[in-house]
């Protein structure tokens, strides 16, 4: 009886070890098929041109900025499906280091865009006629630009709200010093 | 491994070399055991394989079977039965094969998939087959020198402890792997979600920025 349980032992350690196995096929298969089909939660850089390195203001955002040591200008689209869901993501608060840009497309709704989500803020703006994206070159949103010593550092999408809470930056209050 | 650790209690007993002898008995066969459940994965790749070293391709269905077979049949065998000597001679024999196999890749200077254990490790057919062949030679004179004398019930509880343990390290990678689908679908059922907007299908969506959402 006991060398039967032993066998069985046996044969189901195999079926774990091939199981496991398929699923980690099955895994690598799906991620395959996001990979080709681009459904990936992946940022892309963008490449800002001459604009990199230039001040806040020089584009049309507003002169605090370049003051800012670092930041970062999100660019949000009233119509795109993942804007929404972004700004849907930030609950009506701006977190300190983000700055909002609401840009109209087809309509001028974007203040309908800011009351929908909650986005009345000073750090909210709305890009009427697309002055500052077009000094910027850019044509996609989400996307953002990054801010670092009062410098436009770079740009990239951002595809998700997973992704814009994963490259915000942070900022740190200084501790006071002991001693 | 309990008669491993019983041999230490018995007096007089050459307790290194009969431990290195039970040690190298079980890693042969769990390497056997392992290659061979590995291979049941990946059996349309191992065809490849038989079918890029010239073995006519009405032969590698059955070639792959047979070798699969033969490499189970060697590791359960090298648990269960270890003072039968014909599995350390079949393990020779598979050792050489796969040398040869090896050798003819290199001769051929062709990139052959190994799949010697699936797409547990990933690699070529070449060299490291050649160089094998000692140290498979020198684990089966290892298991030949005191050959151990457990039972077939122990053989049996070491060899699934073995196999679990090895399907036990798969599950990190597995995680991770989950993870990072968990993460991604989450991020793609928001951004397509009711929050999107996606609800109202009077609403102009743009699906993605990626997908070419422009502003102008």
């Amino acid at each position: 009886m006991n060398v039967v349980l032993l066998v069985l032992l046996c044969l189901l350690a195999a079926v774990v070890f091939i199981q496991l196995g398929a699923m980690v096929e099955m895994f690598r298969h799906v991620q395959q098929i996001r990979t080709h089909l681009d459904l990936v939660d992946r940022p892309l850089p963008l490449d800002l041109g001459a604009r990199q390195g230039a001040q806040p203001s020089a584009i049309g955002l507003p002169a605090v900025l370049d003051g800012a040591q670092t930041a970062m200008v999100l660019f949000l689209s009233n119509t795109c499906a993942t804007c929404r869901s972004i700004a849907a993501a930030l609950r009506g608060a701006v977190p300190q280091t983000l700055w909002v840009v609401v840009e109209p497309v087809f309509n001028d709704d974007a203040d309908l865009f800011v009351e929908e989500f909650a986005l009345q803020n000073e750090r909210v703006l709305v890009d009427q006629e697309s002055r500052i994206a077009g000094q910027l070159g850019l044509d996609i949103t989400p996307s953002a630009i990054f801010i670092q010593d009062g410098r436009i550092e770079r740009a990239q999408t951002v595809p998700s709200s997973r992704q814009l809470f994963s490259v915000l930056p942070v900022v740190r209050p200084l501790s006071p010093s002991h001693g | 491994m309990g008669y491993a650790w019983d041999r230490l209690a018995v007096p007089g007993m050459s307790i290194g070399v009969g431990l290195l002898s039970d040690i190298s008995q079980l890693a042969l066969a769990a390497a056997f055991t392992i290659a061979a459940l590995s291979k049941v994965l990946g059996l349309a790749d191992l065809r490849r394989t038989f079918e890029q070293l010239g073995i006519p391709q009405e032969l590698t269905q059955s070639t792959a079977a047979g070798l699969i077979a033969v490499e189970l049949l060697a590791g359960v065998a090298l648990a269960v039965a270890p003072t039968q000597s014909w599995p350390r001679v079949l393990v020779i024999a598979l050792a050489a094969a796969f040398a040869t196999a090896g050798a003819k890749a290199l001769v051929m200077k062709r990139p052959i998939s190994c799949n010697c254990f699936g797409s547990l490790r990933p690699g070529r057919l070449g060299w490291r087959q050649v160089w094998s062949l000692p140290c498979w030679i020198a684990l089966v004179i290892l298991a030949s020198l005191e050959p151990a004398t457990w039972s077939p019930r122990h053989g049996l509880l070491s060899l699934s402890a073995a196999v679990t343990a090895l399907a036990c390290c798969r599950i990190p990678g597995l995680l991770r792997l989950w993870r990072e689908l968990r993460a991604q679908r989450t991020a793609l059922r928001d951004s397509w979600g009711p929050a999107a907007g996606a609800a109202d299908p009077g609403l102009p969506l743009f699906t993605n920025d990626q997908k070419g959402a422009l502003l102008r």
